[in-house]
């Protein structure tokens, strides 16, 4: 029997979201967030910072930038296991969360620029009601992160061949915090698993960047950012089971927030029309599989970590932003931007942690120069994920329909000091 | 800026473009595959049977057992809709209670003597799922007296009009599938009395049998009826696990050579057309313990095992006073079930008495312990009791029958499951041949499941439940499937399995 109860997988972290592939947060500025953060190339605040560091290099005084996007995320899950009746249809509960960012940058000499970063790039978190049918995938799951970046950039101006920026920084995963809960079906009654963990030190990555203007109306931009290895450790609680568990531990487990690059074209065809496309790639491959593991033997699962796979594939994003200036309204820059998103989660592998899908994005924005110094901005982005049908999935998930939509406005402004 | 605007016309074409083609599949449509039944119409489906059906585990029916009875998980992969069970809240209702684990590593367990309660109830109609526990063949034209569960499950969805028999609880909802699983209990209470209560007379069983199946198939919506056969209930864990784990406990113990179990008597028995004869008080050789064959020591002998080889002599090596007292507690109780004293009385009994007594009790008085046996008798010990003889090794202490069954008891149950099963496979439009199913997972010792990594084996806690005798969940599960298999070869049908390693193995704990 031990070795049968040993099977149990209590899940694990993967934490969550519907707003970018995998668990990625890409809404890193409220400007960006306009083009749909198609924004590498282009880059021209300290949200560079985060979308290309190069693009510090041509910043001038001291660029101030901060905001915050709200993401409201709705999912529906439709069963088809034998657990519930085929078709019940389960709401996700609705979570609002608040992604901040804040970016400084100070012009040091003529061509090189350093300034700081704090943003939130991985994260957010998906509720299920108490009682639901896949209870047993997923009560509640949330991973917050919130990345600190000290960076500087360097611009070669008259190279004779246009201009060309550099930029690099280092992301401190200064924070994070892991919360999941899931109810144990192995026993009756069922008892519930919980995990509330910590970034236990801070972690650290690289990014690096550079783009190349050969003329005033393209610039290409190329970014990289490394994988950040982290590691959460915290209270595990097991609520109503007291045969074969004990009643706290503690448990630590490894998440490798996986690496990115982005290449982009920038092009203005028309006075006061910027355009950009960003190809974006994913390196969620690194995310093979999360094992958590206990302080002490836990008699119910036969050792003291459990192991949950994930086997995450690596994925991609085509994002296309526009800006336009020379509207009829002095001060005024509006923004669109339009988006496809691959999700990384194999059909096999998508459970209610983190009910991922193909998406389309769709995003508004504009921004309001208030003062010579100083423009507020907002955007607007719509998120439609695929329909997705998950049959034949591995044990710890369940087979279903996942339907996710989300929205996502946001609010900042920016200083030009 | 006319270009501008060329060009943003095209770009919002090209957005909306995207946003209806993307907002075409409607939160609210779920196509669904249809489940392809071939010839056979599932839209009303009624699974008549007894504790199997009903989905009892663990020695109760309780709700998160009964989610995963086999007639909810086939009614779910046949996406019937509105399948109704007589649920009842955890812990559920069991005598005396449900069997938990209270400890994972040396799997020991306890009854929960608190009761569930009903809670689908008032829906308007009879239940779907028609399994009353412990009932027998006969019971589905003739309502059981004092079943615990029948009032519950037949009359429970009409409260008002009490119906006669389940057929009539049938009759209401004029089902187009049945599914009839009855016959266990016919034999299953003669193996887990070690042979003491009666089975059902074969002659009897036939005629219900067929009038039962007749019943039902003149019903007016002429449903397709599926006949279930019994299992081998002499392979089930409760009959199986505890023999072969005393025999190596003894193994190397020279003073423990076997086992000697009570004394019987058998009569004649015509109807089955075995010869019985007295089977003598002769010792179960340690050896012999794990032969199926030869020896079934039940799970209900698990608390007495530990004190074979104890003397009442206080001056005896082998004295024990709290294996004494249980022993003797365990004739005190069998005197009284006997209807020879009261307990008030027993309870004063000394242990002479109690010798005494049960070497005076007549054959009249031993059946009245376990009810009127048909097809067998035993009487008391010709050598009369001694209990400072060693405990389960001495004809004058000797281990009690109701916990043993012998070679030729388990004769017997294998050829009254044959004449069962013989009639079982003459009725009905489909034949569910949970017999083969069961015999070849105790050949291959697991059942392995095709649709995901999962083995199952036939052990309590895999595909048995605490109690050993009724499956588990997955069992249920392995158990649909075998189902869909037969159904789909019977009717071209393609109804799909289920993958066992998504069904919780819901182990009764003790909190």
């Amino acid at each position: 029997m031990r070795r049968l109860i040993a099977t149990i997988g209590l899940i694990l972290l993967c934490s969550s979201s519907a707003f970018s592939s995998g668990f990625s947060i890409y809404e890193a500025s409220v400007r960006a967030n306009g083009m749909l953060g198609a924004f590498s190339a282009y880059a021209d605040d300290a949200s560079s910072i985060f979308y290309n560091p190069a693009g510090l290099g041509g910043l001038e005084g001291v660029n101030i930038t901060g905001g915050a996007t709200i993401i409201a995320p709705r999912s529906s899950f439709r069963n088809l296991s034998p657990l519930a009746p085929t078709g019940q249809e389960t709401k996700m509960l609705k979570q609002e969360f608040l992604v901040p960012n804040l970016y400084g940058s100070y012009q040091i000499t003529d061509n090189l620029t350093a300034g700081i970063g704090v943003y939130a790039p991985f994260g957010l978190g998906t509720k299920w009601p108490e009682n639901w049918v896949g209870r047993g995938s997923s009560i509640e799951t949330s991973i917050e992160t919130i990345f600190v970046t000290p960076s500087a950039g360097y611009e070669f101006s008259d190279t004779g061949i246009g201009d060309i920026r550099i930029g690099a920084g280092l992301r401190i995963a200064a924070h994070g915090k892991v919360k999941l809960s899931r109810a144990v079906t192995s026993f009756s009654p069922e008892g519930t698993f919980a995990l509330d963990g910590e970034l236990k030190e801070p972690a650290f990555g690289f990014n690096a960047g550079i783009q190349y203007e050969p003329t005033d109306k393209v610039t290409l931009g190329f970014t990289y950012r490394s994988e950040v290895t982290t590691e959460f450790e915290g209270d595990a609680t097991f609520s109503n089971l007291s045969v074969g568990f004990p009643s706290s531990a503690q448990g630590g487990a490894e998440i490798t927030l996986p690496s990115s690059y982005v290449v982009a074209l920038n092009v203005e065809p028309i006075e006061g029309l910027t355009t950009e496309i960003d190809y974006v790639w994913w390196g969620w491959s690194s995310y093979d599989e999360l094992a958590i593991e206990f302080d002490q033997p836990i008699p119910a699962l036969g050792g003291s970590t459990i192991t949950n796979e994930r086997n995450y594939q690596d994925s991609w994003q085509l994002r296309f932003g526009a800006e336009y200036t020379e509207i009829p309204v002095e001060g005024l820059t509006v923004r669109g931007g339009i988006a496809y998103d691959e999700n990384p989660i194999r059909d096999r592998y998508v459970d209610p942690t983190l009910p991922d899908s193909d998406r389309w994005l769709f995003s508004g924005g504009l921004s309001y120069q208030v003062t010579d110094y100083f423009a507020v901005d907002a955007s607007y982005i719509f998120i439609r994920a695929k329909q997705r049908k998950v049959t034949n999935t591995h044990e710890g998930a369940i087979d279903g329909v996942y339907t996710t939509y989300a929205n996502l406005p946001g609010l900042g402004f920016t200083l030009n000091l | 800026m006319n270009y501008l605007i060329k060009h943003s016309k095209k770009l919002l074409s090209l957005v909306l473009v995207l946003a209806l083609v993307t907002s075409c599949k409607d939160y609210q449509d779920l196509d669904v595959d249809p489940v392809d039944t071939g010839d056979a119409d599932f839209s009303s489906y009624v699974a008549v049977g007894n504790s199997l059906t009903a989905g009892y585990q663990s020695n109760a029916l309780y709700q998160d057992a009964q989610e995963y009875s086999f007639p909810n998980l086939l009614a779910r992969q046949l996406q019937v809709e509105n399948f109704e069970q007589p649920l009842i809240s955890n812990p559920g209702i069991g005598d005396p209670g449900r069997i938990e684990l209270t400890n994972l590593e040396n799997n020991t367990t306890q009854f929960n003597t608190n009761q569930g309660q009903p809670i689908n109830t008032g829906i308007g109609q009879p239940y779907n799922n028609l399994g009353v526990p412990g009932i027998k063949v006969d019971a589905y034209l003739n309502a059981p007296n004092n079943n615990p569960f029948y009032p519950l499950i037949v009359n429970e969805g009409n409260p008002q009009s009490p119906l006669p028999n389940i057929h009539a609880a049938v009759q209401t909802i004029q089902p187009t599938v049945v599914s009839f699983w009855l016959g266990n209990n016919d034999i299953l209470s003669y193996v887990t009395s070690g042979g003491l209560r009666e089975f059902t007379n074969p002659n009897n069983f036939q005629s219900q049998y067929v009038s039962s199946i007749t019943q039902i198939q003149n019903l007016e919506s002429d449903p397709m009826v599926i006949t279930a056969n019994i299992p081998s209930v002499a392979s089930i864990p409760f009959a199986t696990t505890v023999g072969p784990q005393f025999q190596t406990q003894i193994q190397s113990n020279q003073q423990v050579p076997g086992l000697v179990a009570q004394k019987t008597f058998y009569q004649e028995n015509p109807q089955i057309g075995a010869s019985e004869n007295r089977e003598p008080a002769a010792l179960i050789q340690a050896s012999n313990l794990d032969d199926p064959s030869l020896a079934l020591i039940l799970l209900t002998a698990r608390d007495y095992l530990p004190y074979v080889g104890v003397s009442s002599n206080p001056q005896a090596p082998s004295y024990n006073e709290n294996a004494v007292n249980a022993i003797l507690n365990y004739w005190r109780g069998y005197i009284v079930n006997a209807g020879v004293a009261t307990e008030q009385e027993v309870a004063n009994y000394s242990q002479s008495d109690i010798e005494n007594t049960l070497t005076q009790m007549t054959i009249g008085q031993y059946q009245q312990t376990f009810g009127p046996a048909q097809a067998q008798t035993f009487a008391a010990n010709y050598d009369g009791f001694n209990f400072e003889e060693p405990f389960g090794l001495s004809g004058q202490n000797p281990f009690p029958n109701q916990f043993v069954l012998g070679e030729n008891e388990i004769s017997i149950t294998n050829t009254v499951t044959g004449i069962f099963n013989s009639v079982i496979a003459s009725q009905g439009d489909v034949q569910f041949d949970v017999n083969s199913f069961f015999d070849q997972v105790i050949q291959d010792g697991q059942y392995t499941d095709p649709n995901s990594n999962v083995t199952l084996q036939p052990t309590i806690g895999s595909l048995f439940s605490l109690d050993g005798i009724h499956p588990s969940n997955r069992a249920h599960a392995a158990l649909t499937n075998e189902l869909i298999e037969t159904l789909n070869n019977a009717t071209n049908g393609d109804i799909k399995k289920i993958n066992i390693a998504k069904i919780p193995e819901g182990i009764p704990v003790s909190n």
